[in-house]
Order: structure tokens, then sequence, then C-alpha cells
């Protein structure tokens, strides 16, 4: 019996194997890329990013931060006599124009969008993993496990998180590790929640049970078979909660309590360009688009995303 | 007799819900030997499966529970034994196959890594051994090596309850329990697993418990047949003489039931009425309610176990309480 079953399959080619799991891949870029905004979005993110990555070949973290007085509030497309450090002076182009210090607010943007991503990726990675675990351990625990882990986040939930953030970076003091500490604290409900409510519906499945069966541990059990296939809300969610990270990050610091300045932030540069709104409208304006195309992308993304992972993946 | 690998007395399991008790297996008795195979039926609801899930430690934590009676398993007492050495003996000397091979396989690994998984649970074999294991349990159940690659979406069925078995007996285990393993599947395919099944418990030299509510299927694999009634056993013996002569009126019934085709019936006679409800137990004997051989003493008389040249019955004909009138087809014929 065992003979005649194999026959058909014999000579197919074991090369089957890649093929198909390429297609899983390009099933699910298919589904993505047929949704414009979200590759829109897609594009300005991995615009920014590379911005963040290469800004030192753009623009000298000494020179966005130095003070050129006599070019302050430059209007876009100036060309200006600027001092270098050695005494000698130089022409410069400001495109966006400079603000109330004289300082490139192109290159202020660019050093920026590094500070914006690292904490979009460090928090939502941080809040992530916590939230996905704390979630996990809810759902397949339940009992009392569960209610300490649901009623915190809900405590959690019901402080607004600027509020919250603003305890903590209030109470340890305004750093970067303190920024990124409070902005992930509050990120991590959502995901919480989210994963709770995947193994909660995913912890009764027969293979759960089967795995049981085999003398797995509630670890392996956890971390192997519920965890991945709970991904496709999860990374979604990451998608979306980058977006959020970065508003509340740029929020602190125009309320001064996340990057100081020099250093720059677009939030501390909006804070700084307030006084100036009437007069120099270019120095609140580039910050602000910059603010608002990022937060923008990521939502496009999350979106096109949630579209081409749900309903679920067919692989 | 041959040694005995699986020995339940008088088991009892409950589950407990905040308005009653669920009185799912009642004081059953099975032996088994080693090599042995033992085929489980009834209807719905009968305990078979938590039978089985008393057998793996598998019941529901909060409400299942195991209220009276040992399984021992080559000696060791199952219902006693701490969740970490129960653990070491689920998949590497107990293994179980479910019924919904749909459901059983995690969707997102493939099913080499699946099979190879139980290897390295029991630490039988490191990453790599236990991969080209995996492609030699693959073959063993009929599917190429090659396609060990791959996820269980691209499998058919029948195929998916082949990469179970194969999971299953990966480790080599002493016992194999079934659950309803063909029902999910097709007829043709049933037939295939079934032979599958009976071909590798004797290459492997495993022990078998089949559940079944299908007659037919127990019938191709089991050498001992123990049919089940709300919970408690109420025939056992070997397969051929159960099926031959019956000694129960319930076990007459479902044989009754199954459609034959030499027999010229114009229909078949089902079984009257519904199984008791488990939280509220009839006196006397469980079964009476449908018996066609019911006397008034069957109401308040439980039954107890009577061995009738190696097979077992619960029936008061049997105890010469009542009189035997099997084969009649009592009073509602």
């Amino acid at each position: 019996m065992e003979k005649k079953l194999r026959t058909p399959h014999a000579t197919r080619p074991s090369a089957r194997k890649s093929a198909k799991q390429k297609t899983a891949f390009q099933e699910f870029w298919r589904r993505f890329k047929k949704n414009r905004l979200a590759v829109a979005g897609f594009v300005i993110v991995v615009i920014y990013i590379l911005m963040a990555i290469f800004a030192d070949l753009f623009f000298s973290y000494d020179f966005i931060t130095e003070n050129q007085i006599s070019n302050a509030f430059a209007p876009p497309l100036t060309t200006a006599e600027i001092d270098l450090n050695n005494g000698a002076t130089a022409q410069h182009l400001y495109i966006l124009g400079a603000d109330n210090f004289g300082r490139d607010i192109l290159g202020r943007i660019i050093h920026g969008a590094r500070v914006s991503m690292v904490i979009g990726f460090t928090t939502i990675a941080f809040a992530g993993i916590v939230g996905s675990a704390l979630g996990a351990i809810a759902g397949y625990y339940g009992g009392k496990i569960e209610s300490v882990i649901m009623r915190g986040t809900d405590i959690l939930l019901a402080i607004p998180n600027i509020l919250f953030a603003l305890a903590i970076v209030a109470a340890l003091g305004p750093s970067f590790q303190n920024l990124l500490l409070a902005i992930g604290i509050t990120s991590i409900p959502a995901f919480v929640r989210l994963m709770r409510a995947s193994v909660l519906t995913l912890k009764n499945q027969e293979f759960i049970e089967a795995a049981r069966a085999l003398g797995a541990r509630d670890f392996r059990i956890i971390v192997r078979h519920i965890m991945p296939n709970c991904m496709a809300p999860i990374i979604v969610q990451a998608t979306l909660g980058i977006a959020q990270s970065i508003l509340s990050a740029t929020s602190l610091s125009f309320l001064g309590l996340g990057i100081q300045p020099p250093s720059p932030e677009w939030g501390n540069m909006l804070s700084d360009a307030r006084s100036y709104i009437s007069y120099a409208p270019h120095t609140l304006l580039f910050p602000g688009l910059a603010i608002m195309t990022v937060i923008l992308a990521y939502n496009l993304i999350g979106d096109g995303l949630r579209d081409a992972l749900d309903p679920k993946l067919k692989r | 007799m041959d040694e005995q690998l699986l020995s339940i007395q008088n088991l009892t399991t409950q589950y407990l819900t905040d308005e009653s008790v669920i009185h799912a297996v009642n004081g059953i008795n099975l032996h088994l030997a080693k090599g042995g195979s033992l085929g489980l039926v009834g209807e719905s609801g009968a305990g078979k499966t938590t039978t089985a899930y008393s057998i793996m430690g598998l019941l529901p934590k909060l409400t299942g529970k195991i209220t009276q009676g040992k399984i021992l398993f080559e000696g060791k007492d199952l219902t006693r034994l701490p969740e970490d050495e129960m653990r070491k003996i689920r998949g590497n000397e107990i293994s179980m196959i479910f019924q919904d091979p749909m459901t059983s396989l995690n969707p997102i690994l493939t099913v080499g890594d699946q099979i190879a998984e139980v290897l390295e649970i029991h630490g039988t074999a490191d990453t790599h051994a236990a991969l080209a294991k995996a492609g030699d349990m693959l073959e063993m159940v009929g599917i190429p090596r090659d396609r060990m690659h791959e996820y269980p979406h691209q499998f058919s069925g029948g195929m998916k309850q082949r990469v179970i078995i194969a999971i299953a007996l990966a480790c080599n285990p002493k016992l194999l329990i079934a659950d309803e393993p063909t029902t999910a599947l097709d007829v043709t395919i049933q037939a295939q697993v079934l032979r599958m099944i009976r071909d590798l418990k004797v290459k492997l030299d495993t022990s078998l418990i089949l559940i079944s509510h299908n007659l037919g299927v127990v019938a191709q694999v089991c050498e001992n047949v123990a049919i089940m009634y709300a919970g408690r056993i109420v025939e056992y013996g070997p397969l051929r003489e159960v099926f031959s002569r019956p000694l129960h009126p319930y076990t007459e019934g479902l044989l009754n039931s199954i459609p034959r085709i030499e027999v010229d019936k114009d229909r078949l006679s089902p079984i009257r009425g519904m199984m008791p409800d488990p939280s509220t137990m009839p006196h006397g004997c469980i079964f009476k309610p449908r018996c066609p051989y019911a006397a008034a003493a069957c109401g308040t008389r439980a039954p107890h176990i009577t061995e009738i040249s190696g097979r077992s019955v619960m029936c008061l004909m049997h105890e010469g309480v009542i009189p035997n009138t099997m084969g009649t087809g009592g009073h509602h014929a």
C-alpha cells in the first residue's frame, strides 16, 4: 500500500520547497502592493530611515547644533555666510531656511529623524516583547495571573499616555533613556490585550492540545506554538505603535521633557519656533511637516499590513 | 496471560462545574496486554475521550478530576505521578492521535519540524538527528521524505493524519491511544489509515487503544473490545465473540443499528431514547430506560460485573436476577 501511495509524489523535485515558501511571501507582497497608499507610506518611511542612518553624510552634528546668530530666521533657499570653528567663513545654502539661532532647519530635521526613528523602534520593540509575553501568559494560564496582568494594564490604560510619561520623566529626570522608558511603558497595554485575545482563541485549538500530548512544556507551547500564530495582529499594532511613540516623544520634547536643546528633535524644534509663528512661519512649518508625514506614513503602512495579513495570511 | 502494560482499576473521572458534577467515567476496569489492541466503543458522551484524557493526564486542570481508582502503566500509577514525570511519559511512552487532522497540526511549522519536535522534547535526538529521523518517519507512513519541508496546508486530510501518526510514533511509544482517528476522513482514506495503524502497530510492537463510535473501524484493527455506555464498560471481551454473540442488550442494539447487506430488512433498528444525563444518573441499571429486555428489578438494582468465560458484562440477566431472554428482541420487538 505504501508503495502505491508513494509513486505519484516520488518524482516531485525537492526544489518545490523553496518555490512554495517564496509564494507565501509573494502572496503577502502582492496583497500589500495592491494598496498604493501603503506602498507610498513604505517609501516615505524608507526615505526617513535612510536619512536617519546617513544623517552625518549630509550635515555634521556640530554644524547643526552651533548657533549662527547672524543668520537667524533666514528664509528658505537663502545663501548666507557662516562661521566655521577655525575662524574662517564659508557660504551655505539654507534650503529650508534657518531657525531662531541661525541653525539649518533641514539639517536639524534630518538629525531629528535619527532620534525619532530610534525612539519609535526601541520603544515598540520593548513594548512589543514585554506586552506580548504578558498577554500570552495572561491568556494561556488564566485565573489569578490573568487578573493581575489585565487589571494592571487596565490601570495603565486609564492614565492618559502623555500624563503617565510626564510623571515618569518628571520623577526620573528628562534624559533619553527615561524618555524611552516612559514611552515604552505606555505602549505596553495595547500589546497585552491583543496578545491575550489571540491566545484565548488559539489555546483551545487541537494542535495546542496535541503539543501537550507530546509532552511539551508550557514554555515551549507558548513560544513555539502560540506566539508565532498570533504574529499578524502584533505586526500591525507594532507599525501603528511606532507612529504613536514618535508622536509621544515629540509631544514630550515639545513640553520640554524629552530631548533637550540644542540636540535636534522635531518636538523641541516646534517648541523653540512657536514664539515666531507669525514672523518666521517656516521655522514651524517644516518640522511640523516632518512629523506629519512620518506619522501618516506609518499609519498607512499599518493599514496596508492589516489588509494584507488579515484575514489570516494564506500560507 | 501476557504481561499487562496498562491496567485501569475502578477509574472514576468527574467534571466539576458550578452547577453540577458530571459523572463522565464511573468506575471502569480495563486491561491491556503488551502488544495488545483494545477498541473502546460507545456513543458520543459515553466517556471514551475522558478515559483517554485520564490516561494521558490531560484533563482540564480546573474542572476535570480523577476521584477514584488507579491507572497502572507498567506498574506506575499515572494518577499519582507528578506533572514532571507525566510529561516524560506523554509523547514518549504513551502517544495520542486526535480526532481532527485538519486542526491537530500547527499551521506555521513544517511537518518535518513538527515530527522532529517530539524527539527534541524527549531528548531522544539532537536537532540534526531529529530531522533525519523525521524524514524516516514520513517515509514509514508513506509520504516522500522531501515533503518534510512543506507546511500542513499543503497536505490532504489523509496525509495530515499520517503525519500525525508519524509524530505519535516517532518516539516509539509503548502505547498509542487513537481517539477517533478516522472520523474526519472519507471512507476510502479511512481504510488506508486504519490499515497503516494496524501494520505499524505490529511493526513497532506498540499496544493500541482505538477509540471509535464505529464498530466497523474497531473490527478492522482490534483484538478486544470494550463497549462503553454512560461512563461504564457494559461489555468487554474478544472482538469476534462480542460481535457474534453479544451479551449486553446495548451491544446487541449497537450491532442491530449497523446496516448489513446480507440481511433483508426494511428498516434498521436504532436504540430508542437517549443516553442519561451524566449529571443525574438513574438508579439501578443505567441502560434500563432504553433496554428492550428491562424488567422491574432493573430499576432498583444496579448490575455488577459478571465474568463469563473470559468476557465480562454488566447486566442483571447474566446475574440470574431476571430471566435471560437475549436474542429474542425483548418486548419492544
